[in-house]
């Protein structure tokens, strides 16, 4: 598969690609991370080529890997030598050799703050899914069509069969309030 | 939060549509707090939705993880008929099916010449024309190149690579043997690979005593187990 074909059924949420993907880049990365910088931990290796491969599909689902000129494993290898610094950052430890050979990848947003924010955002992102595990449909599809994958409200109005745009948004606000509400319990 | 619908359409626009025009809304964002606090509520609540996603899609990859130790025959299916065919892709090579089971079969299956990982520096002549002849799968050339560079792990590896890719099986095995630092990049490979190469020379003893050997912690545990299953 091309890098654009694969680009384009990670951006429809082709689940077989993604997992497919995520399993044939695994086993370099993690060699990679053990070998060049000598992390001897596995989880510590799994964790960092989880966030990496985490930011790599987000970077892609948010339309920044279009042009794409190098593989998708390269740019995946210079996403996982910027998340390491990050991992090392809040190990406080030293990895000044980690500037060398750095990944031509400036023109990408790498979600900075992806995996670390103040207490207070991740409390309320964790009161946030369990709130949406306590949702009932459509309300749970409703926000996941519109927050996760950016469907259109006519797009939502024609996936959950309502009349027109002007239910869907009704509905959304609806679900909105509600999700407020289960915040509150 | 919005105070109905319409209102959360705009904070929609302004926060997700990029071609909305910012402008009059920063005005009223200035110039209205109430308006200002209501947006801001909004903001961070779909800021956490997000980050909720991230989170799903992060349990779904520890799904997949566990999937790998706990279930390797479901993995060993799922890998191999439903992702043959993109394999075939990713690598370019010619995989065969796993419902053959001959040692020659499995290994043919199995086995993926390495990526060339190695930071290819310009000081390192030798080193640099034997990888291009590697990676341009012209593994006679390589084997020769490296057997006339130092012997380092580095070398070693890829002359075992070369010598499997080249069906040279016997020197393969050799060449895997003298990998033994476990803390090295290429232990966790060479040692799945001198399993392969015990294969390719008919020796299930051998593959098996070594793909036996494979820690869980490798990244090759779970084709270790896929592969014992099969011989």
């Amino acid at each position: 598969m091309e890098n654009t074909a694969k680009i384009l059924a990670i951006k429809e949420g082709d689940q077989k690609v993604i997992h497919e993907l995520y399993n044939a880049f695994q086993p370099k990365f993690v060699n990679w991370l053990k070998g060049r910088y000598k992390i001897k931990q596995i989880e510590t290796c799994h964790e960092i080529y989880q966030r990496s491969f985490t930011v790599l599909y987000f970077n892609i689902k948010k339309d920044k890997l279009n042009d794409l000129q190098a593989s998708i494993e390269t740019y995946l290898f210079g996403i996982g030598k910027m998340v390491l610094k990050e991992w090392w950052r809040e190990e406080k430890k030293q990895m000044d050799e980690l500037d060398e050979n750095m990944a031509p990848i400036e023109e990408v947003d790498i979600f900075g703050n992806l995996f670390d924010s103040t207490d207070d955002k991740n409390l309320l992102t964790n009161q946030i899914a369990a709130a949406m595990e306590k949702l009932d449909e459509p309300c749970k599809s409703v926000i996941r069509l519109f927050y996760w994958e950016r469907n259109s409200m006519e797009a939502i109005a024609s996936k959950l069969n309502y009349k027109n745009e002007q239910v869907a948004k009704k509905k959304k606000y609806l679900c909105i309030k509600k999700l407020k509400e289960l915040l509150k319990q | 939060m919005a105070d109905n619908e319409n209102e959360m359409e705009i904070f929609d626009a302004y926060l997700f549509d990029d071609a909305s025009d910012k402008s009059a809304f920063d005005k009223r964002l200035q110039e209205d707090p109430e308006f200002n606090t209501r947006f801001e509520a909004y903001k961070t609540l779909t800021q956490a939705i997000e980050k909720v996603e991230i989170l799903d899609f992060k349990a779904n990859l520890n799904n997949w993880d566990k999937e790998k130790v706990t279930k390797p025959t479901k993995i060993f299916t799922l890998k191999w008929v439903g992702i043959a065919a993109s394999l075939i892709l990713l690598f370019g090579l010619g995989y065969i099916f796993l419902n053959q089971k001959s040692p020659e079969d499995l290994l043919a299956a199995n086995f993926t010449p390495y990526d060339n990982i190695i930071t290819v520096r310009g000081e390192k002549v030798s080193i640099d024309d034997a990888m291009t002849a590697y990676q341009n799968k012209n593994y006679t050339a390589a084997i020769q190149m490296f057997e006339s560079l130092p012997n380092d792990i580095m070398t070693t590896f890829y002359l075992g690579e070369s010598y499997m890719a080249a069906k040279e099986y016997e020197k393969a095995t050799t060449a895997f043997l003298q990998i033994n630092d476990e803390e090295s990049l290429f232990y966790p490979i060479a040692e799945y690979h001198l399993a392969l190469a015990y294969l390719g020379l008919n020796d299930i003893e051998n593959s098996t005593l070594t793909l036996k050997k494979i820690k869980p912690t490798s990244e090759y545990y779970a084709s270790a187990q896929d592969l014992l299953e099969n011989l």
